[in-house]
């Protein structure tokens, strides 16, 4: 052996690892660079080949820059808090931590052995009281700001209130979770809890309600993308939309920073199509619609005020507050009945499912703010209620769910934009919606002959004008749900008086996980951590039992590497200054609208409190692709179809003078071959088949005056193996006029199944892929002595060679290429 | 790495690991004789070895850059063919070599890096300078012919103007058999391409 890479391997990762070769300190005389892995989640299985191939890139990467003189930040560490783990807890007992620190070390082990140039001494773990501390501070700085829009930063929840203390919410600019109004007095008047409650509309971390999958097999809230057909993906257990109190953080504030820090950052056009599209920012118009006979104002949120003419009905979400309240007592039944029919629904089923029409009349009507119109209310669950205000004005002829709506129900539909130069049509012969933006307004009133982008303008002034209506930009991101009904993950420092939450002092993180003795929720549906010994303050007030959801440690670990010792701080103004964000990050693009879009919010957000230098995460972006599988395949001969080709290939094209013709046709008779001008009729099958229609074929043979020939399919394949023309014999004869027995019996085929080699030709005509063992297969050639030993029934198999290059013997198989399991971590 | 490029999906296969091994141990081979006995050479480096030493550093910084890594791979493939086949085991390229791939070959370049003599890590070696100018071409390998007739080639700088490369071409000692007992009527040079002598 030359290069013996077992002994040298094993030599230089023990020589690095004694030499702390990879690890790295602050040093101003050279440049910073760091290069950063998405940290895994570590799983029972062991690396994925996914992993390393995003991790040996990043290493190269790393260890180049560090040649080119660069100082190269490059860490590793683990995602530790997850489901799986906690499920095996549930399952056997065995704490997730235990479970977690085994799996931990089966991953470095296996690391170690490809040589990473990771700084192990910077390793971080999200379940580790000394990290999570970190995470717990942020949600407590979280909790105690609100994000001003006129600074366009978050700001001291004090500041808010001293504020109100001064002049109540006059000419307030800030993210809320819905507009107040109280003057200085008011907010002075108020109880303690009544302020708190106030405040909860403005934190960027809050308590509020909200729909949720809650999955009570599980005992815990599940996200969009773990819900599937009304079922949780693990367990497969029934799921529910319910309106549950829970964590919340106000991402939609940094909405707008979200969207224009996309401009600097070097990632791939997808992923920031992806986060784009996920923020959805759009402008329109908010309109507010009279309930005929009561009142009622029912606010729309829509991006073509230009339609307003063209609206014929209104819809809303089967969960919209009002849906009860105007609901006619004839209707009630029918409204209630749709609403439980489709409230187990995901979002995400609802939004894809365009095509399934349903919905249910409330009897209420709405007025045309405009118009003055009535316009029927009908509710649907097409109709989110989570984007804009969870209630539309449907305007048929210019969208394409509208127009479904409206053919399956039989509502008007009014025609208010045409093509330019074009004549408005009957919408009734419309086989679609003209959705077009471009286009020119008819049938409007003052709009008519106003492009489409005029006419949106104008029609917000008069709204204005009338008091009905304003301009208003709307986002499809929601604020993101932070609270699990879970133990595996980071208790909040939250504690409970009077029913409200509050803060617990930062002295006292972390605030660690609490042993208990079960890990599944308690009998009264309640989190595990409520199962918790002592789970109080000091002063004896409840501590909150949810945890914290995966993406808390996630979304901010990059920081702590920069400083992963530090216990008075998340990291130092100097460690940050020096290294400063992520200059270049490879990982999954699957985390596009999940990770991605936490971490750059988290990020922003200890930029805006002055502890990041930075307000974007990760400079530069690499996605890897996946690693795929391939599969191979034998091809498993269909006895009877390749006889009737061998065959075919023998007569066909007059080669044996005269011309044949297939499946030829009389009445219920067929046969697989005919000659015409000979009256020579050929049939192909097993011996069994052909015994029971010797005699009738006969007769018929006899009295049209043909010649039958009816051919085993054993004889085929003896001719095939042995070389030997016995068919194409009998065949001429018969062509040449000579007597030929119609069918000899005898022994029927036993032979074991035939496989035939990918490029015999004709192979697709008379043959079946089946999927072969990948370890048979090398180069596309199948070992076919351990093919004959995989399975019993393969044991007899057979096989038609082609030739190679040296013409020895070789069987060739199919292949087709597919993804393997996902290899992303759980970020 | 050599799967191809980073961010495309691809099949899993075995046989580039394969051909990649049989690229380590051609690269070790480099550094080594017959009976695999380390071997460096202190003479220095010739212009071919040195433009294919450099032709490698522009593609690598290039391609690590870009996250091309497998076009980096194929270069090194075809930078360590050719200096196999120039036999060349010059400390002069193969020490900026051994740097060069340690990002993709660690284990190797840090045992080939201590044979070499040095004490330290090579990650805390520097990447060796990109000099364009050793990869131009500095001298051309001229067909000379005579009456049309190719006879012989000549390699000569290219920064010869035509006088200088008429005195070089007609004292080469291969030219006496072709000159001798006739007179030179007319020498056509073209650049980089040919020289041709009409006698008579």
């Amino acid at each position: 052996m030359d290069y013996n890479f077992t002994e040298i391997e094993k030599k230089w990762q023990q020589y690095w690892r004694d030499n702390k070769i990879y690890k790295v300190d602050i040093d101003h005389s050279k440049p910073k660079f760091y290069v950063l892995d998405m940290f895994p989640y570590p799983s029972g299985a062991g690396l994925h080949v996914g992993h390393p191939l995003g991790y040996i890139a990043s290493d190269i990467y790393a260890r180049y820059k560090r040649l080119k003189g660069f100082n190269v930040l490059h860490p590793m560490g683990y995602d530790a808090y997850g489901l799986p783990a906690e499920q095996y807890a549930i399952q056997t007992g065995t704490h997730p931590a235990v479970t977690t620190e085994k799996n931990i070390n089966r991953y470095r082990e296996q690391m170690d052995k490809i040589g990473f140039c990771y700084d192990w001494d910077r390793e971080v773990r999200t379940c580790e009281p000394g990290y999570y501390k970190w995470t717990q501070w942020t949600f407590l700085q979280l909790f105690n700001s609100f994000y001003c829009n006129g600074c366009q930063k978050a700001q001291p929840i004090s500041k808010l209130i001293a504020r109100f203390e001064e002049k109540g919410t006059e000419g307030l600019n800030v993210a809320e979770s819905k507009p107040l109004s109280f003057t200085a007095a008011e907010w002075k008047a108020m109880s303690e809890k009544q302020q708190q409650e106030v405040l909860m509309n403005y934190r960027l971390a809050y308590q509020a309600e909200a729909m949720v999958n809650w999955c009570p097999g599980l005992g815990t809230v599940l996200a969009n993308d773990e819900v599937a057909d009304g079922l949780s993906v693990r367990g497969g257990f029934p799921v529910e939309r319910k309106s549950m109190k829970q964590w919340q953080l106000r991402i939609t504030a940094y909405a707008d920073r979200l969207l224009q820090g996309l401009e600097t950052v070097d990632w791939s056009e997808s992923v920031k199509d992806l986060q784009r599209n996920w923020i959805g920012k759009s402008m329109g118009a908010s309109v507010i619609f009279k309930v005929d006979g009561k009142d009622i104002d029912l606010e729309v949120f829509t991006t073509r005020a230009d339609t307003l003419f063209g609206t014929t009905f209104m819809v809303l979400a089967p969960e919209h507050e009002l849906v009860k309240e105007i609901t006619t007592p004839e209707q009630r039944a029918e409204v209630e009945e749709y609403i439980t029919r489709t409230k187990n629904r995901s979002e995400r089923e609802r939004m894809a499912e365009v095509r399934k029409v349903s919905g249910a009349f409330t009897g209420a009507y709405g007025i045309n703010p405009i118009t003055g119109a009535k316009l029927p209310i009908w509710i649907a669950d097409y109709v989110l209620m989570g984007y804009g205000t969870g209630a539309i004005m449907a305007v048929p002829a210019h969208d394409s769910r509208d127009f479904a709506f409206a053919s399956h129900f039989n509502l008007p539909i009014i025609q208010v934009v045409k093509k330019p130069g074009t004549e408005a049509t009957d919408p009734s012969t419309w086989e679609e919606s003209f959705d077009a933006k471009d286009g020119e307004l008819v049938n409007s009133g003052f709009l008519n002959g106003l492009t489409v982008k005029k006419a949106i303008e104008r029609m917000i002034e008069e709204l204005e004008k009338l008091g009905v209506g304003t301009g208003k930009t709307n986002y499809r991101l929601r604020d993101a749900i932070f609270s699990r009904q879970r133990y595996w993950g980071e208790p909040f420092p939250i504690y409970y008086k009077d029913g409200m939450p509050y803060a617990m002092d930062e002295s006292k993180l972390p605030l660690e996980l609490p042993a208990i003795s079960e890990y599944k929720p308690t009998e009264t549906g309640e989190p595990p951590l409520a199962r918790a010994k002592n789970w109080v303050t000091e002063e004896g007030y409840p501590i909150e039992t949810n945890t914290m959801p995966g993406f808390a440690g996630s979304s901010g670990y990059y920081f702590r590497y920069e400083d992963p010792h530090n216990d008075k701080e998340y990291f130092s103004r100097e460690a940050n200054d020096y290294w400063q964000n992520v200059d270049l990050y490879i990982g999954g693009a699957e985390h596009a609208t999940g990770h991605l879009i936490y971490s750059r919010f988290w990020c922003k957000f200890l930029f805006d409190i002055g502890l990041s230098c930075k307000d974007e995460p990760f400079q530069r972006m690499i996605n890897q692709g996946m690693i795929q599988g391939r599969s191979s395949f034998a091809y498993r001969a269909n006895m009877e179809k390749l006889c009737e080709y061998g065959v075919w290939q023998l007569i066909k094209d007059n080669k044996l003078g005269v011309k044949f013709e297939k499946d030829f046709k009389d009445g219920r008779r067929r046969f697989d071959f005919f000659c015409p001008e000979k009256g020579i009729l050929i049939e192909i099958n097993r011996m069994g088949n052909l015994e029971k229609v010797v005699e009738p074929w006969q007769d018929y043979a006899d009295e049209k005056g043909y010649k039958l020939l009816l051919v085993p399919i054993i004889d085929v394949v003896n001719d095939f193996k042995e070389g030997s023309h016995v068919v194409e014999q009998k065949i001429r004869d018969l062509v040449a006029g000579m007597d030929v027995p119609v069918f000899i019996e005898g022994e029927a085929y036993h032979g074991g199944p035939l496989f035939v080699s990918k490029n015999l030709e004709g192979r697709e005509q008379f043959s079946d892929p089946i999927h072969v063992d990948i370890n048979m297969v090398r180069n596309d050639i199948l070992d076919v002595e351990a093919f004959r030993q995989w399975r019993d029934d393969l044991k007899d198999a057979q096989f038609i060679f082609e030739k190679d290059k040296d013409g020895n013997d070789i069987f060739v198989c199919g292949n087709e290429i597919e993804k393997m399991s996902k290899h992303a971590p759980s970020l | 790495m050599f799967l191809g490029p980073l961010e495309q999906s691809k099949p899993w296969d075995t046989q580039g690991i394969e051909g990649t091994f049989r690229f380590v141990r051609k690269f070790w081979r480099l550094f080594h004789n017959e009976n695999n006995e380390f071997c460096v050479s202190d003479e220095p480096a010739t212009a071919p070895e040195l433009k294919s030493l450099h032709k490698l550093i522009k593609k690598e910084e290039d391609g690590i850059e870009s996250i091309s890594f497998n076009t980096v791979v194929s270069a090194f493939m075809i930078c360590v063919n050719e200096l196999a086949d120039m036999k060349c085991n010059k400390r002069e390229i193969l020490e900026p070599l051994t740097v060069m791939i340690s990002p993709y070959a660690p284990h190797i370049a840090e045992e080939l890096w201590h044979l070499l003599g040095h004490e330290t890590s090579v990650v805390n070696a520097a990447f060796p300078a990109y000099d364009e100018s050793k990869t131009v071409e500095n001298s051309f390998n001229y067909p000379i012919s005579f009456n049309g007739k190719m006879r012989f080639n000549m390699e000569l700088p290219v920064t010869m103007n035509a006088d200088e490369v008429q005195a070089a071409v007609l004292a080469a000692p291969e030219s006496a058999k072709w000159l001798e007992g006739k007179q030179v009527r007319k020498v056509i040079y073209v650049p980089k391409k040919i020289v041709n002598i009409v006698v008579g």
